[in-house]
């Protein structure tokens, strides 16, 4: 066994930091806090690739398959003997994974702050915010067992309501903030009693015990079976339901594009390459619980994930707020990665879905994280997130302009950069489980092309639009997070993720599939070509077909008025139906009841309070009649 | 002992004081006057006490001793008695009794 | 000198203390080193507690003590502690000790102030201490006195009215309280011996089936009307609406507290038997506490009857915990009781 007990380092150095910025970081200077923060960040990502470097190859795991192994692991609460929960680090090939795409875009992102974040107020509130997360993040990604993982869980939540409301005196950042953390925690809330149906039927926290082929969960029996499915699906469907609210997925997405508020590094952190793809993360932690104990619940995940990536694409298409845009781009995206996790098998070439899902998850994280950072740029360049306010600016920003264009590339899938490869794997492992759900996916491919290259076209070509003042580049601190990236999403494709991130730790042969290959890439040449008819030029042809759209198009725009409809279920129907009845009914009838009780008494008092009138010849009077009335009693009639 | 006058002309009589004094006490309304009345039934009862001393155990003084103690008392009655009026007639500026029932200061 | 006594007499002579202060600095300062005292005593108390656990000692109860204050009815001053009520104590000299600070500002008969909060703060650290059922109701009733005039005299709103009703509600519920207390003293004892109020001694000789099942809904009620048991808990939204900011966090931090560990060391500590037969009726109040607080809070416009509601959800869910009945829940109690204590405390704080 190989000591690994040092990644306890990787979380805890952000933690340290963070509440060293956050108690004393509004002594220092700003730019010091920053700095620090960073640092922090780099000792974690350098940790990171000691350990991956160490894990997939110097140490010799590859031969008998790679396990996870406990690296580090302490009894925390030791609640009674049946339940007690640990707190340690698990390293395995997704984790290591999840250290590298966290460690790293964290690192970029701390970079890129701090030139973005430049004379803000509450600048070191901001880095130790962000530290704060990079520690959440890292901790749930190398929980030992599942309950450790859910308080990281609530911790990133915790630290994204942070972030997002950071710009707390505008009301909109106060509702997205507000919005996001109810509605994650209210899907943390199935998380949790998925926790609890599983853990109380196998006895376990622990994720080694319950995705051990034979461990208690997967040969749990059925059991009481409810409505047609066994408890164990029933479970798992719940914890889904967490990873669905994180992972923005349909209906429980409605956060992730108000979370836009938040500055834009924030978004690019979180709400692109790591928080919304803890969703992800969960169920391939769980993948051989899912996978082996419970297909049915995989099919939930796989048709969630696809109904999720077609709605946010047909909506990424309509939307003018570039951050919106690329809000939607990732919900698609996950949509992908849940999907592909909803088609796999277990086990060696059954479980290329599993290894496509990680991929994608890795690509994914990169170019995503990089767009939002060119995004940042752009915004930071012309003070506005519309793209209407936006036009030609490849002159102005050229740094910018040639590494969103890699990540729009990459995105839109054209070989040989990192997205085409992940999205063809997912792409195979479709069309071999569900052809419905491939040619979903197949129409996604296309409409992300599409989307992405309007964006692309409307911001750097077009008509120049007359600025303020005139745009210029950022400053390196700022541009070079965004080459890294794209260094990153150029190269990330030829990782040989089939030999080292697959659902049982085997390697296993991948080759391209022409068949797949070849169309996928030919739809996204063609929503690329659309998108330049469309937009290279301003021209009438993005209303006219908007106008040939018509009502989808008004639908779309509208995000298909899913936040109406929350705000109608909550407001209309849980307010005004229960809680407004609640309240009303403890006001009145409760509350009431007890003034009743205390009117009673007092007017019960009124009535005889009478008797004590304060004359003293009344009470004379009575005195004397009550003295002769006892004479006459106990004289003459008590005989 | 002259025998000439019977225990109950005694008693008699002090009855009849008694329920003057109390009659006093419940009908009039001026403070004094009742203060006048107390003092008839404290009379009435010294009467008795000094009567039935008197007939029925006349080789022990109790019957006299409480009458002495009780006529001092009354005199000391009287007087915080009378300061109290005196501290009514200042605050209501009348010493009907009607007046005073306000059960708080 | 038994550590535990020292919980109830530095409350008393820093109360001495501040009657000798001269002006309002003087007065917060002394409140502000008593309770800091007391704060430190409680680390103390932790430590010494884990460290005779460790030692081995498994007795009941530790820092055991017991004096006789009225012969004639068997009274006696017990004291000691379990792993319970050291947790309750150290949650209530933190909050006390915050709340002193939280009411730093008062100007309005400021020395009267300090002095009922630290009398408040003495009955509750005595409650805790105590193992004897009559000193422990004692403390109960010192604890809820000064609530009256804290909340009247410098509460806001309709005060008068908030703390009538609190007080009003709480003393109904003390009444039940005290013919439980009574009933389960005359049962305390095996006909012919010796009656007594020491709660481990009764919790050794069985009190009679049926007297239980008379006495335990009396106990339960009358604990659960402090810890905001449906329906009995709209004392709550009011006055912790109308008590100046110290005195909501010490009632909904400290107070709602003693509800549930007064339910869980009185009713169903001696009265097990009759616990396990009627816990289904106060399942479903608690359970209705739960939902029903929430659903409560969910559409209040004012921070203070949000926090209210919640809390009527949060202790709801303590009782229900406990009633439970195994150690799992009870463990999830006491951290329930503890994180209540301190977020409702802080949150109090910062809504003022």
């Amino acid at each position: 066994m190989v000591d690994y007990t040092y990644t306890l380092l990787i979380p805890l150095i952000p933690f340290v930091f963070f509440i060293l910025i956050g108690i004393t970081g509004h002594k220092m200077k700003p730019i010091v806090s920053g700095l620090i923060g960073t640092a922090g960040l780099g000792i974690a990502a350098i940790l990171s690739y000691i350990t991956a470097i160490r894990y997939f190859w110097t140490d010799h795991l590859a031969e008998t398959g790679y396990k996870s192994i406990k690296a580090f692991e302490v009894t925390w609460l030791h609640l009674t003997d049946k339940l007690t929960i640990n707190i340690g680090a698990l390293i395995d090939p997704i984790s290591v994974m999840m250290l590298i795409v966290i460690t790293t875009v964290s690192l970029m992102v701390h970079i890129y702050s701090i030139g973005y974040m430049k004379g803000e107020r509450g600048y070191h509130r901001f880095f130790a915010f962000l530290s704060l997360f990079s520690f959440s993040m890292l901790g749930l990604v190398l929980a030992t067992n599942i309950f450790q993982m859910y308080i990281f869980w609530e911790l990133v939540g915790v630290s994204s309501f942070l972030l997002i409301g950071f710009y707390y005196e505008k009301p909109s950042a106060v509702a997205a903030s507000k919005k996001a953390f109810i509605v994650t925690r209210f899907a943390d809330l199935g998380f949790l009693i998925g926790i609890l149906i599983l853990s109380f039927n196998t006895g376990t926290f622990d994720f080694q015990l319950l995705t051990s082929p034979t461990g208690p969960a997967i040969t749990m029996p059925g059991g009481a079976a409810f409505m047609g499915m066994s408890l164990l699906t029933w479970s798992l469907i719940f914890i889904f339901m967490g990873g669905a609210g994180k992972s923005a997925m349909f209906p429980l997405h409605v956060w992730l594009p108000d979370a836009m508020e938040g500055p834009t590094p924030v978004s690019a952190l979180i709400h692109a390459a790591t928080m919304v793809v803890a969703g992800v993360y969960l169920v391939a932690r769980l993948f051989p619980v899912y996978a082996l104990g419970a297909p049915d619940a995989l099919t939930v995940v796989a048709w969630v994930g696809g109904i999720s990536s077609l709605f946010a694409a047909i909506i990424a298409c309509t939307q003018t707020d570039i951050k919106r845009v690329l809000a939607y781009s990732t919900m698609s995206q996950i949509g992908y990665m849940m999907l592909a996790l909803g088609v796999s098998g277990y086990g060696g070439e059954n479980g290329l879905g599993f290894m496509a899902s990680n991929f994608h998850l890795f690509t994914h994280a990169m170019f995503k994280a990089l767009l939002f950072l060119g995004a940042g740029a752009i915004i930071h360049a012309v003070h506005s997130n519309d793209m209407k306010d936006m036009g030609g600016l490849r002159k102005y920003l050229p740094i910018t302009h040639i590494t969103f264009l890699i990540a729009c590339i990459t995105i839109a899938g054209i070989p040989p950069l990192a997205g085409f490869w992940s999205k063809d794997e997912i792409m195979v492992a479709a069309w071999h489980h569900n052809k419905i759900l491939f040619s979903i996916e197949y129409l996604v491919a296309g409409l992300t092309a599409f989307y992405m290259f309007r964006l692309y076209f409307s911001i750097f070509w077009g008509k120049a639009t007359h600025y303020h003042h005139t745009p210029h580049e950022a400053p390196y601190v700022m541009t070079i997070p965004l080459m890294v990236l794209a260094f990153g999403a150029v190269f990330a494709g030829f990782l040989p993720f089939h030999a080292l991130v697959t659902s049982d730790g085997m390697p296993f042969e991948s080759h391209l599939d022409y068949s797949i290959a070849i169309p996928s890439v030919l739809i996204a040449l063609f929503g690329i070509g659309l998108a330049t008819a469309m937009y290279l030029k301003s021209n009438g042809l993005p209303d006219k077909l908007a106008g040939i759209f018509g009502h989808t198009y008004k639908w779309a725009f509208h995000k298909f008025y899913m936040d109406e409809v929350y705000i109608f279920v909550t407001k209309k129907i849980i307010f005004r139906f229960i809680s407004e009845p609640v309240a009303w009914f403890d006001r009145h009838i409760v509350d009431g009841f007890m003034n009743l009780i205390a009117r009673t008494v007092q007017n019960a008092s009124n009535l005889i309070k009478d008797l004590q009138s304060g004359r003293l010849q009344q009470y004379g009077y009575v005195f004397v009649t009550g003295a002769l009335a006892l004479v006459l009693i106990f004289v003459y009639l008590w005989n | 002992m002259t025998g000439s006058i019977p225990l109950q002309y005694f008693l008699i009589i002090s009855t009849l004081m008694f329920f003057i004094g109390i009659y006093g006490f419940l009908t009039r309304k001026n403070l004094i006057t009742m203060l006048m009345s107390i003092e008839l039934i404290l009379n009435s009862v010294n009467i008795n006490f000094v009567a039935f001393n008197k007939y029925l155990y006349p080789q022990n003084l109790q019957g006299h001793f409480f009458t002495l103690i009780i006529i001092a008392i009354a005199a000391a009655e009287a007087a915080v008695a009378i300061a109290i009026i005196i501290n009514i007639y200042r605050n209501f500026r009348s010493i009907d009794v009607d007046n005073v029932d306000e059960l708080k200061f | 000198m038994n550590i535990l006594s020292l919980f109830i007499l530095i409350p008393l002579f820093t109360i001495i203390a501040i009657l000798f202060t001269g002006n309002m600095k003087q007065t917060r300062i002394v409140s502000a080193v008593g309770m800091g005292i007391q704060l430190i005593l409680a680390g103390i108390l932790v430590y010494l507690y884990l460290a005779e656990r460790n030692a081995g000692n498994t007795a009941a109860m530790l820092f055991y003590y017991d004096a006789v204050w009225f012969p004639t009815l068997n009274i006696h001053y017990t004291i000691g502690v379990d792993g319970i009520s050291v947790a309750m104590i150290a949650l209530t000299s933190i909050v006390v000790f915050a709340g002193i600070f939280a009411s730093w500002m008062v100007d309005y008969l400021y020395r009267e102030f300090f002095i009922s909060l630290i009398l408040l703060a003495s009955g509750v650290f005595g409650f805790f201490i105590s193992l004897d059922l009559f000193t422990m109701f004692l403390f109960y009733e010192v604890a809820v006195i000064p609530m009256y005039l804290l909340i009247g005299l410098w509460g806001s709103g309709p005060k008068e009215y908030s703390a009538m009703k609190l007080t009003l509600m709480l003393m109904a519920g003390s009444a039940l309280l005290f013919v439980a207390i009574l009933g389960i003293y005359f049962y305390s004892a095996p006909a012919g011996s010796h009656l007594t109020f020491n709660l481990l001694e009764i919790a050794k000789n069985h009190i009679p089936i049926e007297m239980q099942r008379f006495l335990f809904p009396f106990a339960f009620i009358g604990f659960g009307v402090l810890g905001a048991l449906f329906p009995f808990h709209t004392w709550s939204p009011d006055g912790h609406a109308s008590a100046p900011t110290a005195v909501s966090m010490l009632h909904a931090g400290v107070l709602m507290k003693l509800g549930g560990y007064g339910v869980f060391r009185v009713a169903i500590y001696l009265m097990p038997e009759a616990a396990h037969e009627q816990a289904w009726i106060f399942l479903i109040l608690t359970g209705i506490s739960v939902v029903y607080g929430a659903f409560g809070a969910v559409v209040q416009k004012d921070l203070k009857y949000i926090n209210a509601y919640s809390s009527v959800s949060h202790c709801g869910l303590v009782l229900f915990a406990i009633l439970m009945m195994n150690q799992t829940a009870m463990n999830g109690a006491v951290i329930q009781m503890i994180s209540h204590g301190l977020m409702t405390a802080l949150f109090f704080a910062l809504s003022a």
